[in-house]
């Protein structure tokens, strides 16, 4: 099965090699690497810019418990199908902050990924997205926000990979005390993955790994907290897998952790491509 | 003049009273109609009033309190400094404020400097107030908003059996609601069926406060959002003391209605 990741330039910038040097390390083929998915479907003319921003002006949530519905006819504003036309062709410049039904997302980038050349199988696209994603939980009641959706495309969202997963438990203490989150975020630097953090790439190489393993196996988690393949709900469970920092992490190999079960998975994949 | 052995000029109430009643009689008169009316006298309304009176738009501002300022007179924690992201630091040396630089990137000023440079810069570009004033209702007509009504802010406190003091209409080519995170004038055009609003329910998230400006803009045909309405109105998530994000989005809405009202001229 042969992969694609489509934005890691534009999402990543200087930092997608680190992204590239992650999965080649594991020893894992690499993926073809593509522009992000907006400019691949308009150049493809899978789809035109107008109904593109319509259709993402549509998916986006805005109550935490009022559930989009596939069919509910959502009439967004025209502010909002201008904003999402404004960043279609430049994700990196898209200000993050509103959630996308993820899972609707997902199934409305099927067929015109499929349009666009790209087959169900054996080819699975990774898409990574500047918006954050949240998908609904039956249990709650409630949306929660993703690090990524697994399926066919698998989406990641880079935002996601900060807001998603826990902070510690005195962070939300203070922030609902008033402090300002600049200065939260300063005072818990290193705590957490942030925004532009050097981990961030190899977290992404972990997640487009997890996608692919979902995508061959059925399986997406491991149980093994070392493994990338684990479903960290926290921020130091992240840093315990990608490391405390790039600096300590030198001497290590940057390659995507994988416990020996799924080591073996990997290189059984490299065989026999 | 001043009578020898006195220091004031021997004026009598009654003179007193008539330049009140006559000055402000002559205003109100004046902007009973006008060319922009901002509903909300906070950092992003007195933005927009200053921008749009200062390209020679009649501009009115309504506003609930007797002060005008809005939240911007102080900071977060109730801390009376006010921090700025830039560019917003640029907006600053626009209105004569100083500041500090905090960190790369953020600046800190005095919450009464800041926000007493900005009323006095809207007045001095000649932005007009009516303060004590309550937004009552949209004046629509074929299909646009076109004025407001409004009442004097302490009817609302007065026992039922004497609050039959009706509203006045004012009308006006553009409405803004510059009203905060309650949005009255959008709700209010959403309690007529005429737009829907999210709810309440995303505030959950941390946001980037670019949404806010980059959503600044015309709502329904007349009316515009600007500040933290902007948020309500398209359910993004609510965010905390961004004092940046209020005057930049105060600016782009000023941008917006000078840009429409040219089209709608048609030069
Ligand atoms: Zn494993």
């Amino acid at each position: 099965m042969d992969w694609v990741v489509l934005g890691a330039e534009e999402l990543l910038g200087g930092e997608a090699r680190k992204l590239k040097a992650s999965i080649e390390e594991t020893g894992f083929p690499l993926p073809a690497f593509k522009p992000y998915v907006y400019r691949v479907l308009l150049e493809q003319k899978s789809v035109n810019k107008e109904t593109l921003a319509a259709m993402l002006a549509k998916l986006r949530i805005k109550g935490l418990t009022s559930k989009v519905g596939p069919n509910e006819s959502v009439e967004p504003f025209p502010a909002e199908v201008a904003f999402e036309g404004r960043f279609l062709t430049s994700p990196g410049k898209k200000p993050y902050g509103i959630p996308y039904e993820g899972t609707l997302l997902q199934a409305s980038l099927r067929p015109l990924l499929k349009k666009a050349g790209f087959s169900r199988l054996p080819s699975l696209p990774v898409v990574l997205l500047p918006d954050l994603l949240a998908t609904f939980e039956p249990s709650d009641r409630r949306y929660h926000l993703r690090m990524n959706v697994l399926g066919f495309p698998a989406l990641i969202s880079i935002p996601g990979i900060v807001l998603a997963p826990a902070k510690p438990r005195e962070y939300y203490l203070l922030k609902q005390s008033g402090m300002d989150p600049a200065g939260l975020n300063r005072a818990f630097k290193g705590l957490f993955i942030d925004h532009g953090d050097p981990r961030l790439p190899r977290v992404v190489a972990g997640l487009a790994f997890q996608a692919l393993a979902y995508a061959r196996t059925g399986n997406a988690f491991c149980d093994d907290a070392g493994c990338s393949l684990y479903n960290a709900h926290w921020h130091h469970e992240l840093i315990s897998l990608y490391g405390p920092d790039e600096a300590k992490n030198t001497g290590l190999s940057r390659g995507i952790p994988l416990c020996p079960a799924h080591s073996r998975m990997a290189k059984d994949w490299k065989v026999t491509p | 003049m001043a009578q020898k052995g006195r220091l004031f000029a021997p004026v009598g109430e009654k003179e007193i009273t008539r330049a009140i009643v006559n000055s402000f009689a002559k205003q109100f008169v004046e902007y009973v109609e006008s060319d922009c009316i901002i509903v909300g006298a906070g950092p992003s309304g007195l933005m927009a009033g200053r921008d749009l009176a200062r390209q020679g738009l009649k501009t009115l501002i309504v506003e609930r309190n007797n002060y005008l300022g809005g939240g911007f007179w102080i900071g977060g924690y109730l801390l009376n400094k006010v921090t700025f992201r830039a560019p917003g630091e640029k907006v600053l040396d626009e209105i004569g404020v100083p500041y500090e630089k905090a960190q790369e990137g953020l600046f800190v000023a005095d919450g009464p400097h800041a926000c007493s440079k900005l009323i006095a810069s809207a007045c001095d570009a000649g932005v007009k107030f009516a303060n004590m004033t309550l937004f009552d209702d949209v004046v629509l007509r074929d299909n646009s908003v076109q004025g407001v009504v409004v009442n004097w802010t302490p009817v609302r406190a007065l026992p039922r059996e004497i609050t039959c003091v009706d509203p006045i209409a004012l009308e006006t080519k553009i409405v803004v609601d510059a009203t905060g995170h309650d949005a009255l004038v959008v709700k209010m055009l959403e309690s007529k069926g005429l737009l829907k609003v999210p709810g309440h329910g995303s505030m959950w998230v941390e946001a980037s406060e670019d949404l806010v400006v980059e959503h600044t803009g015309e709502v329904y045909p007349g009316l515009f959002v600007c500040g933290m309405s902007v948020t309500t109105t398209y359910g993004i998530p609510r965010m905390g003391p961004t004092f940046s994000g209020m005057l930049l989005s105060g600016k782009r809405v000023a941008e917006t209605i000078l840009e429409s009202l040219r089209n709608k001229v048609g030069c």
